[in-house]
Protein backbone atom coordinates (compact mmCIF):
# COMPACT_ATOMS: atom_id res chain seq x y z
CA UNK A 1 0.00 0.00 0.00
CA UNK A 2 1.25 3.63 -0.67
CA UNK A 3 2.63 5.40 1.86
CA UNK A 4 0.68 8.28 0.90
CA UNK A 5 -2.97 7.28 1.31
CA UNK A 6 -2.31 6.07 4.62
CA UNK A 7 -0.55 9.47 5.16
CA UNK A 8 -3.47 11.55 4.04
CA UNK A 9 -5.17 13.25 6.56
CA UNK A 10 -1.95 12.82 9.20
CA UNK A 11 -0.23 15.43 7.18
CA UNK A 12 0.00 17.71 10.87
CA UNK A 13 1.33 14.84 12.38
CA UNK A 14 3.85 15.03 10.11
CA UNK A 15 5.60 18.10 11.10
CA UNK A 16 6.36 16.76 14.27
CA UNK A 17 8.06 13.95 13.62
CA UNK A 18 12.06 14.23 15.26
CA UNK A 19 13.11 12.40 11.37
CA UNK A 20 11.98 15.45 9.71
CA UNK A 21 13.04 17.82 12.06
CA UNK A 22 16.88 16.71 11.88
CA UNK A 23 16.53 17.05 7.85
CA UNK A 24 15.18 20.12 7.53
CA UNK A 25 17.36 21.44 9.84
CA UNK A 26 20.30 19.90 8.23
CA UNK A 27 18.93 21.22 4.68
CA UNK A 28 18.64 24.80 6.40
CA UNK A 29 22.38 24.92 6.89
CA UNK A 30 23.16 23.76 4.31
CA UNK A 31 20.85 26.27 2.25
CA UNK A 32 22.85 29.02 4.27
CA UNK A 33 19.75 30.78 5.73
CA UNK A 34 18.73 32.45 2.83
CA UNK A 35 16.04 34.72 2.79
CA UNK A 36 14.05 32.86 0.10
CA UNK A 37 15.26 29.22 -1.02
CA UNK A 38 14.22 27.17 -3.15
CA UNK A 39 14.65 23.26 -2.40
CA UNK A 40 13.74 20.42 -5.05
CA UNK A 41 13.34 16.43 -3.58
CA UNK A 42 13.89 13.95 -6.10
CA UNK A 43 14.88 10.34 -6.30
CA UNK A 44 16.60 7.84 -9.03
CA UNK A 45 13.14 5.75 -9.47
CA UNK A 46 9.79 6.27 -8.59
CA UNK A 47 8.16 5.02 -5.08
CA UNK A 48 10.94 6.27 -3.08
CA UNK A 49 9.05 8.81 -1.09
CA UNK A 50 9.89 12.36 -2.50
CA UNK A 51 6.52 13.43 -1.81
CA UNK A 52 6.29 12.18 1.85
CA UNK A 53 9.15 14.28 2.19
CA UNK A 54 8.13 17.31 0.98
CA UNK A 55 4.81 16.77 2.45
CA UNK A 56 7.10 16.59 5.77
CA UNK A 57 9.39 19.04 5.27
CA UNK A 58 6.72 21.87 4.41
CA UNK A 59 4.67 21.12 7.43
CA UNK A 60 7.42 21.47 9.84
CA UNK A 61 9.43 24.39 7.62
CA UNK A 62 5.38 26.11 7.64
CA UNK A 63 5.99 26.23 11.62
CA UNK A 64 9.26 28.20 11.96
CA UNK A 65 8.97 31.83 12.88
CA UNK A 66 8.84 34.18 9.85
CA UNK A 67 9.02 31.18 7.13
CA UNK A 68 6.04 30.98 4.16
CA UNK A 69 6.18 28.35 2.57
CA UNK A 70 5.23 26.81 -0.81
CA UNK A 71 5.17 22.90 -1.60
CA UNK A 72 5.05 22.70 -5.38
CA UNK A 73 3.97 19.75 -7.01
CA UNK A 74 6.12 19.63 -10.42
CA UNK A 75 5.38 15.32 -10.74
CA UNK A 76 2.38 16.24 -13.03
CA UNK A 77 2.78 12.81 -15.11
CA UNK A 78 2.46 10.86 -11.45
CA UNK A 79 1.47 13.50 -8.73
CA UNK A 80 0.49 12.53 -5.35
CA UNK A 81 1.07 15.68 -3.44
CA UNK A 82 -2.31 17.49 -3.99
CA UNK A 83 -3.67 14.02 -1.71
CA UNK A 84 -1.66 15.06 1.73
CA UNK A 85 -3.78 18.30 1.55
CA UNK A 86 -7.10 16.51 0.24
CA UNK A 87 -6.83 19.22 -2.41
CA UNK A 88 -7.85 19.26 -6.18
CA UNK A 89 -5.42 18.94 -9.19
CA UNK A 90 -5.02 22.30 -11.23
CA UNK A 91 -6.95 21.59 -14.29
CA UNK A 92 -5.49 23.82 -17.04
CA UNK A 93 -2.21 23.90 -17.98
CA UNK A 94 -2.67 26.94 -20.68
CA UNK A 95 -3.44 29.04 -17.74
CA UNK A 96 0.00 28.30 -16.50
CA UNK A 97 1.19 30.66 -19.52
CA UNK A 98 -0.15 33.46 -18.47
CA UNK A 99 -0.64 34.33 -15.13
CA UNK A 100 0.77 37.25 -13.21
CA UNK A 101 0.97 36.37 -9.51
CA UNK A 102 1.99 32.75 -8.38
CA UNK A 103 -0.92 33.96 -5.68
CA UNK A 104 -3.45 32.80 -9.30
CA UNK A 105 -2.34 29.17 -9.34
CA UNK A 106 -1.64 28.44 -5.25
CA UNK A 107 -4.15 26.60 -3.06
CA UNK A 108 -4.33 26.64 0.63
CA UNK A 109 -2.84 23.88 2.81
CA UNK A 110 -5.25 23.80 5.45
CA UNK A 111 -2.21 24.66 7.82
CA UNK A 112 -0.77 28.38 8.70
CA UNK A 113 1.86 29.72 5.97
CA UNK A 114 1.80 26.92 4.00
CA UNK A 115 0.24 27.02 0.63
CA UNK A 116 0.65 24.23 -1.85
CA UNK A 117 0.62 24.02 -5.99
CA UNK A 118 -0.98 20.73 -6.85
CA UNK A 119 0.02 19.11 -10.32
CA UNK A 120 -1.16 20.38 -13.39
CA UNK A 121 -4.11 17.55 -14.73
CA UNK A 122 -4.37 17.65 -18.45
CA UNK A 123 -6.24 15.97 -21.18
CA UNK A 124 -5.06 15.34 -24.77
CA UNK A 125 -6.94 19.05 -26.07
CA UNK A 126 -5.02 20.89 -23.60
CA UNK A 127 -1.64 19.06 -23.87
CA UNK A 128 1.51 20.71 -23.65
CA UNK A 129 3.84 20.88 -26.37
CA UNK A 130 7.27 19.29 -26.28
CA UNK A 131 9.45 21.04 -23.84
CA UNK A 132 7.07 23.59 -23.17
CA UNK A 133 6.41 21.98 -19.09
CA UNK A 134 10.34 22.75 -18.44
CA UNK A 135 10.26 26.24 -19.37
CA UNK A 136 6.65 26.83 -17.32
CA UNK A 137 8.06 24.72 -14.32
CA UNK A 138 11.10 27.35 -14.09
CA UNK A 139 8.75 30.33 -14.53
CA UNK A 140 6.79 29.34 -11.78
CA UNK A 141 9.62 28.64 -9.72
CA UNK A 142 10.94 32.18 -10.24
CA UNK A 143 7.69 33.49 -9.82
CA UNK A 144 7.41 31.32 -6.24
CA UNK A 145 10.29 32.46 -4.87
CA UNK A 146 9.27 36.29 -4.76
CA UNK A 147 5.94 35.93 -2.50
CA UNK A 148 7.29 32.66 -0.40
CA UNK A 149 10.55 32.54 1.67
CA UNK A 150 10.71 28.58 1.55
CA UNK A 151 10.06 26.34 -2.13
CA UNK A 152 9.94 22.84 -1.55
CA UNK A 153 9.41 20.99 -4.63
CA UNK A 154 8.48 17.48 -5.67
CA UNK A 155 9.38 15.79 -9.12
CA UNK A 156 9.11 13.13 -11.05
CA UNK A 157 12.25 10.49 -10.43
CA UNK A 158 15.07 11.14 -12.46
CA UNK A 159 14.72 7.08 -14.17
CA UNK A 160 12.51 6.23 -16.39
CA UNK A 161 13.14 9.22 -18.27
CA UNK A 162 9.83 9.98 -20.37
CA UNK A 163 8.78 12.25 -22.42
CA UNK A 164 5.07 13.70 -20.58
CA UNK A 165 7.42 14.07 -17.26
CA UNK A 166 9.18 17.76 -16.40
CA UNK A 167 12.46 16.84 -16.21
CA UNK A 168 14.50 17.00 -12.33
CA UNK A 169 17.59 17.31 -13.84
CA UNK A 170 16.65 20.36 -15.89
CA UNK A 171 14.93 22.39 -13.22
CA UNK A 172 17.14 21.27 -10.48
CA UNK A 173 19.38 23.74 -11.87
CA UNK A 174 17.28 26.67 -11.10
CA UNK A 175 16.93 25.78 -7.05
CA UNK A 176 18.91 26.45 -4.91
CA UNK A 177 19.83 22.75 -3.50
CA UNK A 178 18.54 19.08 -4.48
CA UNK A 179 18.11 16.60 -1.82
CA UNK A 180 17.88 13.04 -3.42
CA UNK A 181 15.66 10.43 -1.43
CA UNK A 182 16.39 7.11 -1.27
CA UNK A 183 14.62 3.37 -0.33
CA UNK A 184 17.09 1.30 1.82
CA UNK A 185 17.00 -2.27 1.00
CA UNK A 186 14.94 -1.60 -2.10
CA UNK A 187 16.58 0.49 -5.13
CA UNK A 188 19.70 -0.68 -6.11
CA UNK A 189 23.32 1.25 -5.39
CA UNK A 190 24.13 1.79 -8.84
CA UNK A 191 20.95 3.19 -10.25
CA UNK A 192 21.19 5.90 -7.36
CA UNK A 193 24.62 6.56 -8.52
CA UNK A 194 23.74 6.94 -12.14
CA UNK A 195 20.82 9.50 -10.67
CA UNK A 196 23.35 11.41 -8.92
CA UNK A 197 25.57 11.70 -11.80
CA UNK A 198 22.81 12.80 -14.15
CA UNK A 199 21.79 15.88 -11.54
CA UNK A 200 25.58 16.77 -10.92
CA UNK A 201 26.34 16.90 -15.17
CA UNK A 202 22.98 19.06 -15.09
CA UNK A 203 24.30 21.39 -12.71
CA UNK A 204 22.20 20.99 -9.71
CA UNK A 205 23.76 21.57 -6.31
CA UNK A 206 23.05 18.07 -4.64
CA UNK A 207 22.67 18.58 -1.22
CA UNK A 208 22.92 15.80 -0.08
CA UNK A 209 20.60 12.18 -0.03
CA UNK A 210 17.47 11.14 2.92
CA UNK A 211 17.66 7.63 3.10
CA UNK A 212 13.67 6.31 3.83
CA UNK A 213 13.84 3.28 5.93
CA UNK A 214 10.68 2.17 5.13
CA UNK A 215 11.30 -1.57 3.92
CA UNK A 216 14.83 -2.20 5.44
CA UNK A 217 14.18 -4.40 8.31
CA UNK A 218 17.46 -3.47 9.73
CA UNK A 219 16.18 -0.88 11.15
CA UNK B 1 31.40 -7.58 11.45
CA UNK B 2 27.87 -7.54 13.69
CA UNK B 3 26.55 -4.93 10.58
CA UNK B 4 27.46 -8.58 8.30
CA UNK B 5 25.86 -11.05 10.75
CA UNK B 6 22.38 -8.93 10.73
CA UNK B 7 22.72 -8.38 7.36
CA UNK B 8 22.63 -12.55 6.67
CA UNK B 9 20.15 -12.89 9.75
CA UNK B 10 17.83 -10.64 7.35
CA UNK B 11 18.55 -11.99 4.18
CA UNK B 12 17.71 -15.59 5.79
CA UNK B 13 14.65 -14.24 6.86
CA UNK B 14 13.71 -12.51 3.48
CA UNK B 15 14.76 -15.70 1.30
CA UNK B 16 13.01 -18.33 3.48
CA UNK B 17 10.94 -19.45 1.25
CA UNK B 18 14.03 -21.12 -0.33
CA UNK B 19 14.41 -23.49 2.94
CA UNK B 20 11.93 -25.76 1.63
CA UNK B 21 14.55 -26.65 -1.03
CA UNK B 22 16.70 -28.33 1.32
CA UNK B 23 14.20 -31.26 1.69
CA UNK B 24 14.84 -32.69 -1.92
CA UNK B 25 18.19 -33.69 -1.47
CA UNK B 26 17.18 -36.46 1.57
CA UNK B 27 13.80 -36.86 0.23
CA UNK B 28 15.64 -37.84 -3.25
CA UNK B 29 17.95 -39.78 -1.08
CA UNK B 30 15.58 -41.95 0.84
CA UNK B 31 13.47 -42.41 -2.53
CA UNK B 32 16.63 -43.56 -5.06
CA UNK B 33 17.44 -45.97 -1.70
CA UNK B 34 13.70 -47.33 -1.89
CA UNK B 35 14.01 -48.50 -5.20
CA UNK B 36 17.72 -49.15 -6.05
CA UNK B 37 18.40 -52.76 -5.64
CA UNK B 38 20.51 -52.89 -2.21
CA UNK B 39 20.62 -56.60 -1.87
CA UNK B 40 21.72 -59.35 -4.01
CA UNK B 41 21.38 -62.86 -3.91
CA UNK B 42 23.76 -64.94 -5.63
CA UNK B 43 23.16 -68.86 -5.86
CA UNK B 44 24.92 -71.65 -8.31
CA UNK B 45 24.11 -75.01 -7.96
CA UNK B 46 26.93 -77.68 -7.73
CA UNK B 47 25.21 -80.86 -8.31
CA UNK B 48 26.72 -83.73 -6.07
CA UNK B 49 25.88 -86.66 -3.94
CA UNK B 50 25.91 -85.89 -0.29
CA UNK B 51 28.20 -88.56 0.67
CA UNK B 52 30.99 -87.29 -1.66
CA UNK B 53 34.44 -86.84 -0.09
CA UNK B 54 35.94 -83.39 0.23
CA UNK B 55 39.63 -82.46 0.88
CA UNK B 56 40.57 -80.93 4.16
CA UNK B 57 42.79 -77.93 3.17
CA UNK B 58 44.43 -78.10 6.18
CA UNK B 59 45.60 -81.32 6.07
CA UNK B 60 47.87 -82.92 2.96
CA UNK B 61 45.51 -86.20 3.71
CA UNK B 62 42.17 -85.43 5.33
CA UNK B 63 38.66 -85.41 4.05
CA UNK B 64 34.73 -85.11 5.16
CA UNK B 65 31.60 -85.65 3.53
CA UNK B 66 29.52 -82.90 1.86
CA UNK B 67 27.21 -83.47 4.54
CA UNK B 68 29.58 -82.74 7.45
CA UNK B 69 31.33 -79.75 5.64
CA UNK B 70 27.46 -78.00 5.61
CA UNK B 71 27.41 -78.38 8.90
CA UNK B 72 30.86 -76.41 9.00
CA UNK B 73 30.85 -74.29 6.04
CA UNK B 74 33.36 -72.03 7.70
CA UNK B 75 35.90 -74.94 6.78
CA UNK B 76 35.45 -73.96 3.17
CA UNK B 77 34.89 -70.21 3.02
CA UNK B 78 36.95 -68.92 6.06
CA UNK B 79 40.21 -71.09 4.90
CA UNK B 80 43.22 -68.52 4.94
CA UNK B 81 44.80 -70.44 2.47
CA UNK B 82 41.77 -70.03 0.02
CA UNK B 83 41.06 -66.25 0.97
CA UNK B 84 45.10 -65.77 0.22
CA UNK B 85 44.34 -67.81 -2.96
CA UNK B 86 41.50 -65.12 -3.91
CA UNK B 87 43.29 -62.14 -2.27
CA UNK B 88 46.10 -63.42 -5.18
CA UNK B 89 43.58 -63.48 -8.17
CA UNK B 90 42.67 -59.86 -7.55
CA UNK B 91 45.47 -57.93 -6.32
CA UNK B 92 48.96 -58.93 -7.92
CA UNK B 93 51.26 -58.31 -4.84
CA UNK B 94 50.35 -61.03 -2.20
CA UNK B 95 53.48 -60.84 0.15
CA UNK B 96 51.94 -57.83 2.26
CA UNK B 97 48.71 -59.25 2.68
CA UNK B 98 48.48 -59.55 6.46
CA UNK B 99 48.69 -55.50 6.65
CA UNK B 100 46.51 -54.86 3.47
CA UNK B 101 43.13 -53.27 4.30
CA UNK B 102 41.53 -54.86 1.43
CA UNK B 103 42.55 -57.92 2.54
CA UNK B 104 40.55 -57.82 5.87
CA UNK B 105 37.77 -56.37 4.12
CA UNK B 106 37.40 -59.15 1.43
CA UNK B 107 37.85 -62.09 4.65
CA UNK B 108 34.49 -60.17 5.83
CA UNK B 109 32.68 -59.50 3.02
CA UNK B 110 33.63 -64.06 2.63
CA UNK B 111 32.39 -64.39 6.18
CA UNK B 112 29.35 -62.01 6.14
CA UNK B 113 27.72 -62.72 2.94
CA UNK B 114 28.95 -66.85 2.16
CA UNK B 115 26.94 -69.33 2.67
CA UNK B 116 26.58 -72.75 1.65
CA UNK B 117 23.04 -74.43 1.57
CA UNK B 118 21.87 -77.49 0.76
CA UNK B 119 18.54 -76.83 -1.80
CA UNK B 120 18.17 -81.01 -2.31
CA UNK B 121 19.34 -84.06 -2.15
CA UNK B 122 21.80 -84.13 -5.02
CA UNK B 123 22.94 -80.79 -5.11
CA UNK B 124 24.97 -78.07 -2.94
CA UNK B 125 24.41 -74.26 -3.38
CA UNK B 126 27.43 -71.85 -3.34
CA UNK B 127 25.21 -68.58 -2.25
CA UNK B 128 26.29 -64.86 -1.24
CA UNK B 129 23.75 -62.35 0.04
CA UNK B 130 25.39 -58.98 0.27
CA UNK B 131 25.58 -55.16 -1.09
CA UNK B 132 27.87 -55.79 -3.94
CA UNK B 133 26.67 -57.78 -6.89
CA UNK B 134 30.28 -58.52 -9.23
CA UNK B 135 31.72 -59.28 -5.79
CA UNK B 136 28.89 -61.79 -5.49
CA UNK B 137 29.39 -63.58 -9.02
CA UNK B 138 33.20 -63.32 -8.19
CA UNK B 139 33.22 -65.29 -5.26
CA UNK B 140 30.35 -67.13 -5.62
CA UNK B 141 32.22 -68.70 -8.95
CA UNK B 142 35.67 -68.89 -7.34
CA UNK B 143 34.23 -71.10 -4.74
CA UNK B 144 32.38 -73.50 -6.68
CA UNK B 145 35.47 -73.71 -8.46
CA UNK B 146 36.78 -74.21 -5.17
CA UNK B 147 34.44 -77.12 -3.61
CA UNK B 148 34.90 -78.79 -7.25
CA UNK B 149 38.34 -79.08 -6.90
CA UNK B 150 38.58 -80.13 -3.04
CA UNK B 151 35.87 -82.61 -3.98
CA UNK B 152 38.65 -83.83 -6.54
CA UNK B 153 40.84 -84.05 -4.43
CA UNK B 154 38.78 -85.80 -1.87
CA UNK B 155 38.20 -88.38 -4.56
CA UNK B 156 41.37 -89.11 -5.09
CA UNK B 157 42.60 -88.92 -1.37
CA UNK B 158 39.84 -91.39 -0.23
CA UNK B 159 41.00 -93.64 -2.88
CA UNK B 160 37.32 -94.85 -3.65
CA UNK B 161 35.84 -94.82 -7.26
CA UNK B 162 32.34 -95.28 -6.97
CA UNK B 163 31.88 -90.99 -6.12
CA UNK B 164 31.34 -89.21 -9.63
CA UNK B 165 32.95 -85.78 -9.51
CA UNK B 166 30.85 -82.47 -8.78
CA UNK B 167 29.15 -80.60 -11.47
CA UNK B 168 27.94 -77.15 -11.82
CA UNK B 169 24.38 -77.27 -12.65
CA UNK B 170 23.35 -74.00 -14.79
CA UNK B 171 24.34 -70.78 -14.30
CA UNK B 172 24.19 -68.45 -11.26
CA UNK B 173 20.83 -67.40 -10.09
CA UNK B 174 21.21 -63.45 -9.56
CA UNK B 175 18.09 -62.35 -7.51
CA UNK B 176 17.63 -58.63 -6.87
CA UNK B 177 16.22 -57.27 -3.59
CA UNK B 178 15.02 -54.27 -2.64
CA UNK B 179 14.56 -52.73 0.91
CA UNK B 180 12.42 -49.57 1.26
CA UNK B 181 14.24 -48.68 4.46
CA UNK B 182 16.35 -49.84 7.32
CA UNK B 183 18.06 -47.99 10.12
CA UNK B 184 21.53 -48.10 8.46
CA UNK B 185 20.41 -45.44 6.34
CA UNK B 186 19.88 -42.76 9.36
CA UNK B 187 23.05 -41.50 9.25
CA UNK B 188 23.39 -40.74 5.62
CA UNK B 189 19.82 -39.14 5.52
CA UNK B 190 21.29 -36.71 8.11
CA UNK B 191 24.37 -36.05 6.78
CA UNK B 192 22.50 -35.49 3.66
CA UNK B 193 20.13 -33.30 5.30
CA UNK B 194 22.16 -31.19 6.82
CA UNK B 195 24.72 -30.46 3.65
CA UNK B 196 21.27 -29.40 2.21
CA UNK B 197 20.75 -27.15 4.78
CA UNK B 198 23.98 -25.51 4.93
CA UNK B 199 23.91 -25.30 0.72
CA UNK B 200 20.63 -23.69 1.18
CA UNK B 201 21.61 -21.36 3.64
CA UNK B 202 24.18 -20.75 1.64
CA UNK B 203 22.19 -19.73 -1.36
CA UNK B 204 20.17 -17.31 0.56
CA UNK B 205 23.40 -15.67 1.51
CA UNK B 206 24.67 -15.20 -1.66
CA UNK B 207 21.22 -14.16 -2.84
CA UNK B 208 21.41 -11.08 -0.43
CA UNK B 209 25.19 -10.59 -1.31
CA UNK B 210 23.66 -9.51 -4.83
CA UNK B 211 21.27 -7.24 -3.42
CA UNK B 212 22.90 -4.19 -4.08
CA UNK B 213 20.47 -2.04 -2.28
CA UNK B 214 21.57 0.20 0.39
CA UNK B 215 21.43 -1.45 4.37
CA UNK B 216 22.37 1.86 5.89
CA UNK B 217 23.06 5.52 6.03
CA UNK B 218 26.70 4.64 6.57
CA UNK B 219 27.03 2.84 2.97
CA UNK B 220 25.32 5.23 1.23
CA UNK B 221 27.50 8.08 2.84
CA UNK B 222 30.65 5.67 2.01
CA UNK B 223 29.24 4.73 -1.85
CA UNK B 224 28.03 8.11 -2.98
CA UNK B 225 30.31 10.59 -1.24
CA UNK B 226 27.66 12.67 -0.35
CA UNK B 227 26.37 14.31 2.66
CA UNK B 228 23.63 12.08 4.87
CA UNK B 229 20.98 14.94 5.71
CA UNK B 230 19.13 12.57 7.43
CA UNK B 231 16.68 9.17 7.53
CA UNK B 232 13.33 8.85 8.36
CA UNK B 233 11.38 5.45 9.28
CA UNK B 234 8.81 3.50 8.61
CA UNK B 235 6.33 6.37 9.34
CA UNK B 236 2.90 3.86 9.11
CA UNK B 237 4.90 2.80 12.33
CA UNK B 238 5.62 6.03 13.59
CA UNK B 239 1.76 7.43 13.22
CA UNK B 240 0.32 4.38 14.73
CA UNK B 241 2.49 5.22 18.01
CA UNK B 242 1.50 8.75 17.84
CA UNK B 243 -1.70 8.70 17.09
CA UNK B 244 -2.16 5.65 20.72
Amino acid sequence: MKTENLLSGRIALHGEIAEIKRIYSAIETSLKHRESSCLVITSSIAGEGKTTMVAGLAAYAAKQPGERVLAMDLNWYSPALHTFFGAELNVDPNRLKIFDSIMDVVKPSGLKNLDIFPAVRSNSDQELAFGESETIAIHLMQKARKEYSLVIVDTSAIYPPNRRMIDPAIISKEADGVAVVALANATPREDIKRAMKILDTAGANILGMIANQWKNPMM
Amino acid sequence: MFFHIKRYYYGLLKYRSWLWLALFPPLFFLVVSAISPNQFSIRQDIRVSLDVPVALMTSPVGYMTIQELLSHPEILFQNKLSIRTLYGQLYSDIDYYRTDPQFRELFLAVKDHMTLVLPDNDKIQIAYQGPEKEKGLMLVEFYSDRVIQNIAEGIRRSKTQEHSEAQIAGVAKIKEERIIFEKSRMWQLFSIAVISIIGVMILCGFLEYRDSSFKSERQMARYLEVPILGSIPDLNKVYASMEK
